[in-house]
């Protein structure tokens, strides 16, 4: 029997200042990964993905494992994927654990 | 130092202006993402984990004052206040927006300075010993040689989409500073018997996931044949260069499959061939040329001092810490009464080879007051004042330990070379800079650092070796196993002359046990030691092995069968 899909967001770098983004339900590029959109399949994350690109230019998008929390934040399951939405281990002054303008310190809540 | 002609700032502004439309394009939609990329990367820049990242050239290690507060000035103007120098004598921003960037391309060509082939599949910046022009072991000073290949190198026509990167060091000492062994081509100065001066030529060097030790494929090369030379291996690599499998790409892999002999005779014949067919003469550059240059490389006006210095003197004995500071972090000039101030980045605590604007400016003001206006960056990721009057030693020392630059531990275990790692890095499999800090905050008892000597340790978080980890003494390399960042511990390496790949020891360690399997070795030595005298890497040579892997693998007990 196949394994069950895991439930993935989608993610990317902003093109003007490359900046970590993910993608919202409604086809928009946020740095709220708390609003990302998560789904079991590629194929809808995809064409969610090429929606997007019209509202705003992206690069390197990738879609991310996740794990949903009880309140519903998706938090990534790998360490690149961790250190890439909080920042340095090392410089916690730097990064999104250091943006209080995103969402609520979720990049410290993962 | 070599300053910018005509031909040079014209190329370098023209660049910045080229980049400009480029990111205008991309910004307009005109150029994708596919077709902007290869152009951005041309450029120096890459896009990291948490923004792009700007790999700014330092020829050969080598910049003034003016340069280095430019460097700050970016840092604090369109960074995040800091820079990190890295293991090929580089600098890089880990924050720059794209916007900002043709601005500060521009910034940097300004001060004589550029981003230009610090990436991509071409020659890349010609790195040198660190201690140029200063060194008491020198043949002669190995600069104009890497500016003459800087000259050859930058936009060659036929070199700029190679199978793979090419890099190329140069060293005037016998003792190699340089690792010359561990590049594409690594080129060491020499004299030969007639007492002219020349070039051993090495091949097919390089770490990455295939390590391998440079041979010599010109025992002695004549030094107006240095640019036809390296354009013959460039032909025949260019030519037969794997570009089927990237990880297969680079002159080493072509230099051991088609075995030394057989290349070193297409490169003879392509050689032959440049010299007396194809316009070669060219190829041999116009000796006005090769006189500005090495001109820019004279020794400053060094005044005449006697060896030793009394206020020196007796600062070195009434305070020990500048007195440790010395015997760690200064090395012996090459003129009666100067040193070389080597400044190290590596403060317990801190990210190997980070400095803030701040620290970078007073590196500026001393270099400017003190050390004839130049500056080094060395592939162990510390600063070097060159050229210090040791009268002045006492001055320079304070500034220093008032910015917290003062760090006397040069050649030590702190002194470790870290690559950015997980932290920072799109390619990395695991941290590498809080390996280093937890080692360094370990070890960080000076008397005890001292106790175990010379020790060169050298971490990379991932296998392209950026943190050079096969040649550390202990070299620790970071990977993922299964979700877990896993670090597999080597020893035996060897960075110099003598260059040699560690050995691994057996199963790698999770992050927190790796702190505890460095003491272990460390004990390991104590124990083999014959006397304090016997490095760590002596010990390993004679002993071998075995007995540090028995330290850190002891056999399991047999299960009692009662």
């Amino acid at each position: 029997m196949p394994k069950p899909a895991k439930p993935q967001i989608a993610s990317a770098n902003d093109l003007l200042e490359g900046h970590v983004l993910y993608l919202s339900g409604d086809a928009e590029w946020t740095p709220d990964r708390h609003s990302a959109f998560v789904s079991t399949d590629a194929d809808e994350l995809g064409a969610l993905a090429e929606k997007a690109f019209r509202n705003r230019q992206v690069v390197d998008v990738a879609f991310i494992e996740v794990t949903v929390a009880d309140d519903g934040d998706p938090r990534p399951v790998a360490l690149r994927e961790v250190i890439r939405d909080r920042g340095p281990t090392i410089r916690t002054d730097l990064g999104r654990q250091a943006d209080h303008t995103i969402h609520d310190g979720q990049a410290r809540n993962v | 130092m070599y300053s910018y002609d005509e031909f040079d700032r014209d190329y370098v502004k023209n660049r910045v202006a080229i980049f400009r439309d480029q990111v205008a394009r991309r910004v307009s939609g005109a150029l994708t993402e596919d077709e902007f990329k290869p152009l951005r990367l041309q450029n120096g820049i890459y896009l990291q984990l948490h923004a792009y990242m700007l790999r700014v050239a330092i020829p050969y290690g080598t910049l003034n004052s003016a340069q280095m507060r430019q460097l700050a000035m970016i840092a604090e103007k369109w960074d995040k206040g800091y820079g990190h120098f890295t293991t090929r004598q580089n600098i890089q921003y880990n924050w720059p927006k794209l916007i900002d960037l043709p601005d500060i391309l521009d910034a940097l060509a300004d001060v004589e300075m550029h981003a230009i082939q610090t990436s991509g599949n071409c020659i890349r910046n010609v790195t040198a010993d660190h201690f140029a022009g200063a060194a008491a072991d020198e043949v002669e000073d190995p600069r104009p040689a890497a500016e003459l290949l800087r000259q050859w190198s930058t936009d060659h026509p036929e070199f700029a989409f190679l199978p793979r990167k090419f890099k190329i060091a140069v060293t005037g000492s016998p003792n190699d500073r340089a690792v010359i062994k561990a590049h594409d081509i690594g080129l060491r100065v020499l004299r030969n018997d007639a007492g002219e001066v020349g070039y051993q030529v090495i091949v097919g060097g390089g770490l990455g996931r295939t390590p391998v030790v440079g041979e010599t494929i010109r025992e002695f090369l004549p030094k107006e044949h240095l640019l036809a030379y390296c354009e013959a291996i460039l032909r025949v690599y260019n030519l037969h260069g794997r570009r089927d499998n990237k990880y297969k790409a680079r002159i080493k892999i072509l230099v051991m499959e088609e075995g030394l002999e057989s290349f070193r005779n297409q490169v003879e014949a392509e050689f032959a061939s440049l010299l007396e067919v194809h316009n070669g003469p060219s190829l041999i550059p116009d000796p006005a040329v090769v006189k500005r240059i090495e001109d820019a490389f004279a020794p400053p006006r060094f005044e005449d001092l006697p060896d030793s210095d009394a206020g020196y003197e007796a600062r070195l004995a009434e305070d020990e810490e500048f007195a440790r500071w010395c015997a760690t972090n200064l090395t012996a000039h090459r003129q009666p009464g100067y040193a070389i101030a080597s400044i190290s980045l590596k403060p317990v605590g801190a990210a190997p080879g980070d400095a803030s604007a701040d620290q970078m400016r007073v590196v500026a003001d001393l270099a400017e007051r003190y050390s004839f206006d130049e500056l080094r960056v060395s592939h162990e990721q510390n600063l070097i004042l060159p050229h210090v009057a040791k009268r002045d030693l006492p001055a320079v020392y304070d500034a220093l330990r008032e910015a917290e630059l003062a760090t006397a531990n040069i050649g030590l275990i702190g002194d470790i070379i870290a690559c950015p790692g997980l932290d920072y890095c799109a390619l990395a499999t695991a941290r590498s800079i809080p390996i280093a800090q937890d080692i360094a905050q370990h070890f960080s008892d000076p008397d005890y650092s001292r106790l175990i000597g010379d020790m060169k340790i050298k971490i990379s978080g991932c296998i392209n070796s950026c943190g050079h980890h096969h040649v550390g003494h202990i070299g620790i390399l970071g990977l993922d196993r299964a979700g877990r960042e896993n670090y597999q511990i080597t020893i035996g390496g060897d960075h110099t002359e003598s260059l040699k790949m560690g050995q691994r020891l057996g199963r790698g360690f999770d992050a927190e046990e790796v702190v505890p399997a460095i003491e272990q070795l460390v004990q390991t030595y104590f124990s083999l030691r014959e006397s304090e005298a016997e490095t760590f890497l002596q010990v390993v040579e004679r002993a071998g092995t075995q007995p540090f892997k028995d330290a850190l693998y002891p056999a399991k007990e047999p299960a009692d069968a009662g």
